[in-house]
């Protein structure tokens, strides 16, 4: 009991004055220096200043809070056909992270031409291990050939494929760049043909979420799931080893997915699955 | 594999926090429960898990766009009998339509005037342009309830009679000297601050959108933090997510106080004064 009430101290104290401090979930939060963000990305998202935008405050940031590794993609790959030099300075950036706790996520489209090379030289030169999909803004659809090519190449390579499902509320998009959300239903059949891809799926809300879980294999992160204690809801009926946090930093407050784990009631063994277990599995499996 | 044993009950609860916590903007949609003030009752559970005090509560257990009066008088039965087991948790708000306004002035008296509702929710039946609603608000002003008006403006088309927060700028200069909330500040909250700044009896509400970054710093900063009020449009929506529009915001604790409570209880003060309740 003492030590599941030290944590939880522990744990208020890392939000730096920002939360509530005698907030409280029924099951003991991790302690700090165990967090793993999924979702955070790095750069300038063209329609808008975000706060933290620079490596530094959000690596500080981050810190704060009590995350020790953050898996970071770049919103400069999600407009920009060089992605080969977008992955490379996502590198450089992340080394250069105060705290060392932002890990690069290379970027691949594979509906450009000649994205193997992007693909070998994240791998490779960069010693990238996860890769970040953005089918919506790159034009391509999860049944298109070019896709299931990407899967066979990143399995070949036993790389981890994470999928973005949409970066911002189609209701509230720049009306000259409306990017509709990803539509999830192929995912399942293209993984019937390539039952070892390592799928992550960021940002997808409830209703998204339900053309994938049906295919077990599949992780989701918990950036855009919304509605009252929501995510003891989803884990009704789906099992906990699938949701992982991810806080889509930041583009949304760092908060709104840490306050997600106080709202819903979890056990113990759950929140320390969803907050750093469940990705590390998965990447090392 | 799921999980069925119970959860683990070694942390005793509080809603002790930093801040106090007053929630403009929920519903007993989205939530279990079979009746009203069952819903009521488990988003106070939770309210008391993330540390709100009081919630106001508006529309019934079902969403209407465009109530017809019978239904009016449902929804807002719905809210009196939640409310009413709730008294020193909840204020309700009379759901009210710019398309039923006798009916509306109706259920004013009945909710407002005659009951313990404080304040006027008006949704999606008409566009709060039309000058066809000013009775109400004229009434409302009157009884000094505060006046909520739902605001989006989708990129992607509003529904017929949704207002957007320029609606509410034309109704708010009809009615210069009282107090109009503008419900999700139009959802696309960089447009609606920018539509709303002139008028300065135009609130600014934070509940109903995704938590994006920099929505409360550019609200605070344009508007002015006396402008500003949290709600978190549950149960649609987390309280978490919303939640964290204030607590995440590079703001100082005096500043989220005031947002999270202090404007809200500044505008229901006149009317929960005039009702003898006390906060």
């Amino acid at each position: 009991m003492k030590q599941r009430e030290l944590d939880r101290r522990t744990f208020a104290g890392t939000l730096g004055g920002a939360a509530v401090l005698a907030m409280t979930s029924k099951a003991a939060i991790p302690t700090m220096g165990t967090w793993l963000d999924c979702n955070v990305t790095l750069g300038q998202w063209p329609f808008r200043t975000t706060p933290l935008q620079s490596a530094a405050q959000l690596s500080k940031k981050l810190h704060e809070q009590g995350v020790t590794q953050a898996w970071a993609g770049s919103f400069e790959a999600i407009f920009q056909n060089d992605v080969q030099a977008v992955n490379l300075q996502l590198a450089r950036v992340c080394r250069e992270a105060p705290h060392k706790n932002l890990f690069p996520v290379a970027t691949i489209n594979p509906s450009l031409p000649d994205w193997q090379s992007d693909l070998v030289h994240a791998h490779e030169q960069l010693s990238m291990s996860i890769i970040r999909l953005y089918p919506n803004y790159h034009s391509y659809k999860l049944d298109d050939a070019c896709f299931e090519d990407f899967l066979n190449l990143a399995v070949k390579r036993q790389l981890a494929i994470q999928v973005v499902v949409q970066i911002e509320d189609d209701r509230t998009q720049s009306p000259r760049m409306q990017v509709p959300p990803v539509d999830l239903k192929p995912l399942a059949k293209q993984l019937h043909h390539v039952p070892t891809a390592k799928v992550m799926i960021l940002n997808a809300s409830r209703p998204q979420l339900d053309a994938i879980i049906p295919s077990e294999s599949i992780l989701f992160d918990i950036a855009k799931i919304e509605g009252i204690c929501a995510l003891e809801q989803i884990l009704e009926t789906v099992n906990h080893e699938r949701m992982v946090f991810g806080s889509h930093a930041p583009f949304f407050y760092w908060e709104a997915a840490r306050l997600k784990l106080q709202e819903s009631e979890l056990l113990d063994r759950q929140l320390d699955a969803i907050v750093q277990g469940n990705a590390t599995r998965w990447l090392n499996a | 594999m799921f999980y069925n044993e119970d959860k683990s009950s070694s942390i005793e609860q509080t809603m002790t926090t930093r801040f106090r916590i007053w929630d403009l903007h929920v519903h007993l949609t989205g939530v279990k429960g079979a009746t009203p003030e069952a819903r009521l009752g488990n988003l106070l559970s939770v309210a008391d898990r993330m540390g709100i005090e009081r919630l106001c509560v508006y529309m019934g257990m079902n969403f209407i766009q465009d109530p017809n009066p019978a239904e009016l008088r449902t929804q807002n039965d719905e809210v009196l009998q939640a409310i009413e087991k709730y008294p020193d948790r909840a204020f309700g708000f009379a759901y009210l339509s710019g398309q039923q306004i006798e009916a509306s002035l109706g259920e004013l008296e009945r909710c407002v005037a005659q009951g313990p509702m404080v304040g006027v929710k008006l949704w999606v039946a008409s566009r709060c342009n039309d000058e066809s609603i000013d009775p109400i608000i004229r009434r409302a002003a009157k009884l000094k309830a505060v006046i909520f008006q739902h605001t989006w403006k989708k990129t992607n088309g509003n529904l017929r009679g949704e207002s957007t927060p320029g609606d509410l700028v034309l109704l708010a200069k009809r009615f210069p000297d009282v107090p109009l909330i503008c419900g999700h500040t139009g959802g696309n909250w960089e447009i609606g601050i920018r539509e709303i700044r002139e008028m300065t009896n135009v609130y600014c509400d934070l509940a109903g959108s995704d938590p994006t970054a920099g929505f409360t710093e550019m609200a605070v900063s344009k508007l002015g933090v006396e402008r500003v009020i949290f709600g978190s449009d549950g149960g649609g929506r987390s309280f978490a997510s919303q939640l964290a529009k204030v607590h995440g915001a590079e703001l100082t604790d005096q500043q989220k106080q005031v947002i999270f409570c202090d404007n809200l209880r500044r505008l229901l003060l006149p009317i929960l004064d005039s009702k003898g309740i006390r906060t």
